[in-house]
């Protein structure tokens, strides 16, 4: 499969028109409705091939685009959510370099 | 811009051209490519096998006119993003505590959380929050001035861009509407001239009989003008005829009546006139 091609088991007659945001695999219960110790086994039956998992990234990116920045009028959320988000991660990553800005020695 | 013609002599060139490329450059194409409908070369935009422009297409196995197992577009294009508080955090994180702990239980667990950040030093007070902060502040009180007069004016833009779109399409059914009424109009048109032609013809078949009737009348008067001048003849030679004879007649007998008849006749005539005169006394 090369980039950009629609997944294997998309067939428009079937489905439609492409939806980014959907799964077109077999289908399997959602994260959410998974209870605590099915969580291993639902692991287990996805696919865990690269393109699987960037496929996933790319599912819940647009995800959150059809609720935040797809619609007709857009306010300004998806831009403080992508804002304080990579505030977040920055953060994260540079938590090694800030860690030594603390202002007390005993917490 | 080209005629159907030169289109596909165009084709049938580009296929073998693309067999020779393919050939070359055999290492470098996917092994399986579809039709080739667009002038690039093969190697850039040769299908992959799944590629759904392979696959049937939509309404494909449909049939003629089965809305019915035609796939609808069953997700609409949202009028608003969701709802969020303080800007960003979408409401259904509120609505996730709201059974358990009701209305203050996100406030009371991010105000916590935030406490044990700042607290723990995991989060640092440093140069960068301060200057954050103004960040922040600013932000807010930039959105509170501003948000409503930009927010309409991008919101009439979207607006004006999507009726201009309506538009274009509502434009282009009024024109098929009308094209379409034009089309039956022409097709009344055409079966009123039908009826046209119905009378013309009826016309002149008037007129045919018209000159038909005329040609016997004539016929007619000229066969009985014929006759009629037989006939005619005839008279006219019966009475030449009769004039003739009866002068003829006379004529004889005239040359027969003597001088001595006559003396003997005009005798009679007194002798009976003498008698006739005696009776009547």
């Amino acid at each position: 499969m090369a980039f950009g091609d629609y997944p294997k088991e998309y067939n428009p007659a079937v489905h439609g028109p492409y939806d980014p945001a959907r799964y077109y695999g077999k289908p399997d219960t959602p994260f959410s409705q998974l209870k605590l110790n099915e969580i291993g086994s639902w692991f287990g039956r996805r696919s865990k091939t690269p393109s699987a998992v960037a496929g996933a990234f790319s599912r819940a990116w647009w995800r959150w685009q059809h609720k935040y920045v797809q619609p007709k009028k857009v306010g300004m959320a998806p831009f403080y959510q992508l804002l304080v988000g990579s505030m977040v991660f920055f953060y994260a990553i540079n938590y090694g370099r800030i860690k030594h800005h603390k202002n007390y020695k005993y917490h | 811009m080209f005629s159907q013609s030169s289109l596909v002599i165009i084709k049938l060139l580009w296929s073998k051209l693309s067999k020779f490329l393919t050939m070359i450059f055999r290492p470098f194409i996917q092994p399986r490519f579809n039709k080739q409908f667009l002038f690039v070369p093969n190697f850039i935009l040769a299908h992959t096998s799944t590629c759904p422009a392979s696959k049937p297409k939509c309404g494909a196995s449909a049939g003629k006119g089965g809305t019915t197992s035609i796939k609808k577009i069953d997700f609409k294009r949202a009028e608003k993003s969701a709802p969020c508080r303080f800007g960003f955090i979408p409401e259904e994180w509120f609505q996730f505590f709201h059974s358990k702990t009701g209305v203050t239980g996100p406030y009371i667990f991010g105000l916590v959380f935030v406490n044990y950040l700042v607290s723990k030093e995991i989060y640092v007070l440093e140069h960068e929050y301060y200057s954050g902060l103004s960040y922040v502040v600013i932000l807010y009180f930039i959105s509170k001035k501003m948000a409503p007069g930009i927010g309409a004016s991008l919101d009439k833009e979207v607006d004006a861009e999507i009726a201009e779109w309506e538009k274009g399409r509502a434009d282009q059914m009024k024109v098929f509407e009308t094209t379409i009424k034009d089309a039956k109009d022409a097709q009344w048109r055409a079966e009123g001239q039908k009826i046209l032609i119905e009378a013309k013809k009826e016309n002149v078949a008037m007129q045919l009989e018209a000159v038909y009737r005329e040609r016997a009348m004539r016929l007619y008067q000229m066969v009985k003008g014929r006759l009629d001048y037989h006939v005619k003849k005839r008279r006219t030679e019966n009475k030449l005829h009769q004039k003739w004879m009866i002068a003829w007649i006379l004529e004889n007998v005239h040359k027969s009546i003597t001088a001595d008849f006559q003396k003997q006749a005009l005798n009679q005539a007194i002798k009976d006139l003498a008698l006739a005169a005696s009776r009547v006394k």
